[in-house]
């Protein structure tokens, strides 16, 4: 069967299986539909994962990511509940002869308004839900977590989770369950971004003021998301408040937020826009003399959303995305890097059980570095990927007991790995490189499908297919050495649109949960991911100027297969949530790099890397208190990751940079009263592995660190990592009729003042020696952070 | 590269108060192994090749001496140039009076004896360009430089890929030997793929001859020279793998500069092989690279 022809036929199958149920489906007696929306009644913001139940028949749905919700049911009268934590339940009374639509806006708990809300679930959504390895964190959580100079940060809050790890202080991204930063999906609304980080780590580009719902998936991975191996970080920006005009900002020590929505068209159309920049440069400025002045220092971001809902069919939503780090030294030289996206979405109800969404989006990210200021002398090089994406997903709401999604996507890449010109004495040496193209596509099919009241399965298939293509060259190396720089054979030139190389892979997907008992379930998983374009970077830390590639004739692409058991029971009434996970995940075609690879505008890249696999398992556990005036959580992880590369380290496993033996924190929330709340952070991490040179090597009278047995990759450890951070928050006084609040965050990160290791590194001691004289070397231990950071910040709204 | 990760640092130290903590690390020593320092050149003067076998990363002793070694050089002519065992670890080849090491395009092969092990290398001589000049500009005190002269070096590279370059530069007489200031070029720029071929070299290039970060007796920062101040500056033509082990080498050797960013650790690669060695320690390192030179100096 050719590749062809297989991709047909499983098309087939794929869309089969739908009908197949909607041919059972019929058989049974007639049905009625109820539909809707459920939203948030003061901000009409639609709610995602709002529960709608109907009491006679037990059964009930979830509202999806844009608020819809549907139940397929025989006629009758019912008594249909719709529920939210932090909001009041509400219950309709309906009778059901024909399908009915249904939008119900529920209205937040006045008692709870002051309360922390852990997440945003029903109360035991934890056992009940067929999903796992999933964590929600809902954005009021974020913000009362103490954060790093009082700004409140997505990405450093969800390393407070388990299986959620970082190389260190600072650094870009973060590493789930044993995998790479380039092996996270991130979303903003369905765009991808490539560099989830301002100021290299420490802070993200999503503003707190736009984001409405953070979903992370490290396991489990439902059909419809591909393209990376380890997880899906899934960001959903607020559509805007569509009754009234809201405001929301804060003053902060190293940047101010401000955030307006309202609605265009009352309960039709709204937007939000949001906006943050950093003044570290403003501040710096006196301090600063001559030419230094000139310093340019700072970020900034800027997110917007518009909504408009044509009729109760058809709903259009446009969001994009800004954001910029800027670096400047006078005239002289400078840096700078920055995503952008743009989504455009429709959603569109082809009837009353059949919900789809067309997502159209764009996104690029690209960064510039340039010196000397003199045209005759100077360097200036940039690069970015940029890549243009279709997508559909349509739900099925076939009855209470099966939801049907399939879908596909299409990505059109564009990479530019580096334009870069050099002006010697006025002689131009352009020595960029061509750019590469690529398209991505995938199709999918899944069901969320109830066996029965004990036993439900959440099962899809995935077929991704990959196509590297012209206009482009493509080389074929030969390997002398394992291990060591490949030399070149030949090179072809390829036409634009001509294809150089294909890849498709099935990613079947699988989960169950079999409910124990009313409190306890357990569930597991498997999935298999491939990931088509890779991050070349072979830093500590990753970095902005690291560079994407695609698969090509000799990088194939990466798959990790993953399996995952859980364990979650509740405890004193949904007041205890815990989670038990394990999980097995092995990895191939991982790149990897020679020693001292050349990774910068260099034309032979593919010269320079390796492959090889890995593997990483762990146990995970989660307990969360939810209830009461102390809330909060701590989290465990044991695990292990490790690496084989085929010419290092002597072909043998070792750890992986991020593989972190244990990994313990906890957060921890007080309502001391309506005004005050207090809160905690502290983490306890195994010290990461890292190569230690045991030998010199005296050559021309330098030292050049040496080491034993053939190199060992990873052959120490760096001390363990621990800090504390704690936060109090001084709400508004109660002022009825009053729209305007704010309110005080005092912080202290890393109170008792530790100095925590980021690397250890090696050097020669005395620097121009006279020769002869003894070389004196030493180690020393770099920490990115030194000192405990005080903050304070003001937040409001009205 | 360097010019961003100085901005990273310095970011990163204003901000979050980043520093360095030097500290006690126990390092177990491996075996001891040959190292073979082979850089010789068409320079009129004694040319050494050193044995030593590598020691503690922390043990600042001179590394311990092979003696007694057989060391002798081939070209493709089948001229041998013997190197003397002087029992130190040095080996030496005086050119006679009015000649030099060897011609540009020829091929030599260094073959070593000692303990009854056997070991060899092979390497090209390649062609170097004449030095153009060397420029001083004087300047202003701006961008944390200091006020003073400020050296460039102007050189063409030859047309064609594949000229590599290990530029050394001396102020007052004294080897500008830190490490940071090991100064590489790839043709005309910093790295093979780069292809910055045939022109003069790129400014960080012409300008990596100057000393940086030098201090005065005070401990105050000053510029790279003052009036009176003396430069010379040597440009040796080098291999391909020699551009690449010294590139490994300066990188493996500055990593702390890179902190954040830095590369993993990894060792340097060797051309020397081993002919019967089958121990762990007869596992060769160094390099064996043999260069033309160019040279010029000037007193500002």
């Amino acid at each position: 069967m050719t590749k062809k022809n297989f991709a047909l036929s499983l098309l087939l199958v794929l869309f089969a299986m739908p009908f197949s149920l909607l041919a059972q489906d019929g058989a049974k007696s007639e049905k009625v539909t109820v539909s809707g929306y459920i939203k948030d009644g003061q901000s009409g913001e639609t709610l995602i994962g709002a529960t709608a139940y109907l009491k006679e028949l037990g059964v009930g749905t979830n509202s999806n990511e844009y608020g819809f919700y549907s139940i397929s049911v025989p006629p009758g009268s019912y008594k249909l509940e719709f529920s939210y934590l932090g909001f009041n339940t509400q219950n309709q009374e309906i009778d059901l002869s024909k399908n009915i639509t249904l939008t119900i806006e529920l209205n937040e708990e006045s008692t709870v308004i002051s309360e922390v809300v852990v997440t945003a679930e029903a109360e035991d959504q934890n056992v009940k839900k067929n999903e796992m390895s999933v964590n929600k964190l809902d954005i009021k959580t974020i913000t009362k977590m103490p954060a790093l100079l009082g700004e409140v940060d997505v990405i450093r809050s969800i390393q407070l989770l388990p299986g959620v790890s970082t190389v260190g202080e600072g650094a870009t991204g973060f590493n789930v369950r044993g995998g790479g930063v380039d092996q996270n999906l991130v979303l903003l609304d369905e765009a991808p971004v490539y560099n989830s980080s301002h100021l290299f780590g420490f802070f993200s580009v999503f503003n707190p003021d736009a984001v409405k719902d953070v979903k992370l998936y490290k396991g489990g991975i439902p059909a419809r998301y591909g393209g990376r191996l380890s997880s899906i970080l899934d960001v959903r920006m607020k559509e805007g408040n569509s009754k009234k005009l809201a405001v929301s900002g804060g003053v902060g020590l190293i940047f101010s937020r401000l955030a307006i929505e309202a609605p265009i068209i009352k309960d039709k159309a709204s937007f939000i826009i949001a906006a943050r920049r950093s003044y570290i440069d403003v501040l710096a400025k006196p301090f600063l003399s001559g030419s230094l002045s000139d310093s340019k220092l700072n970020f900034y971001d800027l997110t917007l959303k518009t909504n408009y809902r044509v009729n109760e069919n058809n709903r259009i939503f446009l969001s994009g995305y800004l954001g910029r780090d800027v670096f400047g030294f006078g005239e002289d030289a400078g840096f700078n890097w920055g995503n952008a996206t743009t989504t455009l979405r429709w959603n569109h109800l082809f009837s009353d059980k059949l919900f789809s969404n067309f997502t159209a989006y764009y996104s690029n990210y690209d960064y510039e570095i340039r010196f000397g200021a003199e045209d005759d002398n100077s360097f200036s090089w940039d690069a970015n990927i940029v890549n243009y994406s279709l997508k559909s997903d349509v739900s099925w709401f076939v009855n209470p007991n099966n939801l049907v999604t399939f879908g596909g996507q299409g990505i059109l890449y564009q990479f530019s790995p580096g334009n870069a010109v050099g002006v010697s004495e006025g002689i131009t040496s352009d020595f960029g490189l061509p750019k590469k193209y690529a398209l991505e596509a995938g199709i999918f099919v899944e069901n969320e499908h109830k066996i029965n009241s004990k036993l439900s399965l959440h099962y899809g298939l995935r077929y991704s297919f990959f196509n590297y293509m012209g206009e482009g060259k493509s080389y074929e190396f030969d390997t002398p050495v394992v291990g060591e720089r490949k030399e070149l054979v030949s090179s072809e030139n390829h036409d634009q649109w001509e294809s150089i190389q294909n890849y498709g892979n099935l990613e079947p997907r699988f989960s169950a949960k079999y409910q124990v008992n009313k409190t306890s379930s357990v569930k597991l998983s498997y999935n298999r991911m491939a990931q088509y374009i890779h991050l070349i970077s072979n830093s500590t830390a990753s970095t902005p100027v690291d560079v994407w590639t695609p698969s090509t004739n000799n990088i194939k692409p990466q798959v990790a297969d993953q399996f995952a058991l859980g364990f979650f029971k509740n405890f004193k009434n949904n007041s205890y949530v815990t989670s038990t996970e394990v999980y097995y995940k092995s990895f191939s075609n991982l790149v990897d790099y020679i020693d001292g690879a050349d990774l910068f505008v260099n034309e032979l890249l593919e010269a320079e890397l390796l492959n090889g696999t890995g593997r990483a398992y762990g146990l995970e556990l989660q307990v969360e208190k939810k209830k009461g005036k102390f809330t909060g959580w701590f989290s465990y992880t044991l695990a292990r990751t490790e690496r084989k590369i085929e010419g290092v380290n002597d072909n043998e496993w070792f750890a992986s940079r991020f593989d972190q033996t244990h990994n313990f924190s906890m957060t921890g929330f007080y309502e001391l009263n309506k005004r005050w709340t207090f809160s905690a952070n502290f983490v306890l991490n195994s010290g990461t592995p890292a190569t230690f040179p045991t030998d010199r090597i005296e050559q021309q009278g330098y030292i050049i660190p040496n080491i034993a047995n053939k190199g060992a990759r990873n052959n120490v450890r760096i001390p363990a990592y621990h800090r504390l951070d704690i936060s109090a928050t001084l709400g508004p006084k109660e002022r009825p009729g009053k729209r305007y609040s704010g309110e005080w965050v005092f912080s202290v990160y890393n109170v008792y003042n530790r100095r925590n290791p980021f690397s250890i590194f090696f050097r020669q001691l005395d620097e121009n020696l006279a020769p002869g004289v003894p070389i004196e070397t030493e180690a020393v231990q770099f920490s990115v952070i030194g000192n405990f950071i005080p903050s304070v910040a003001y937040n409001f709204k009205f | 590269m360097k010019l961003y990760k100085i901005c990273a640092l310095l970011l990163i130290a204003a901000l979050f108060s980043a520093c360095e903590d030097v500290v006690t690390v126990d390092l177990e020593a491996g075996d001891q192994q040959l190292v073979i320092d082979a850089w010789i050149n068409n320079q009129d003067k004694p040319q050494v090749i050193r044995l030593v076998r590598t020691s503690s990363y922390f043990d600042s002793s001179p590394s311990p001496a092979v003696t007694g070694a057989t060391v002798k050089v081939t070209d493709n002519n089948g001229t041998e140039f013997v190197f003397a065992d002087s029992s130190n670890g040095d080996y030496i080849w005086t050119p006679p009076v009015g000649s030099t090491f060897g011609q540009v395009g020829n091929t030599y092969t260094l073959s070593i004896e000692t303990e009854g092990k056997s070991y060899t290398s092979v390497s090209t001589m390649n062609r170097i360009m004449e030095i153009d000049s060397i420029g001083a500009e004087f300047r202003e005190e701006d961008l944390g430089e200091e006020e003073g002269i400020y050296a460039s070096l102007f050189a063409t590279d030859p047309m064609g890929e594949g000229d590599a370059y290990w530029i050394k530069s001396y102020k007052n007489g004294r080897y500008l030997s830190d490490p940071g200031q090991l100064n590489l070029a790839y043709d005309a720029g910093f790295t093979a793929g780069a292809r910055v071929d045939g022109v003069v070299f790129i400014v960080p290039i012409r300008e990596g001859i100057n000393p940086f970060g030098e201090e005065d007796e005070d401990g105050k920062a000053i510029a790279p020279f003052a009036t009176g101040d003396s430069i010379h500056v040597e440009v040796h033509s080098l291999t391909e793998e020699a551009f690449f082990f010294l590139n490994a080498a300066r990188t493996q050797m500055t990593l702390g500069d890179a902190t954040l960013f830095a590369e993993p650790p990894s060792n340097v690669p060797t051309n020397i092989i081993s002919v019967n060695g089958t121990e762990a320690r007869d596992e060769p390192v160094g390099f064996f690279n043999v260069s033309a030179v160019a040279e010029m100096g000037r007193t500002f």
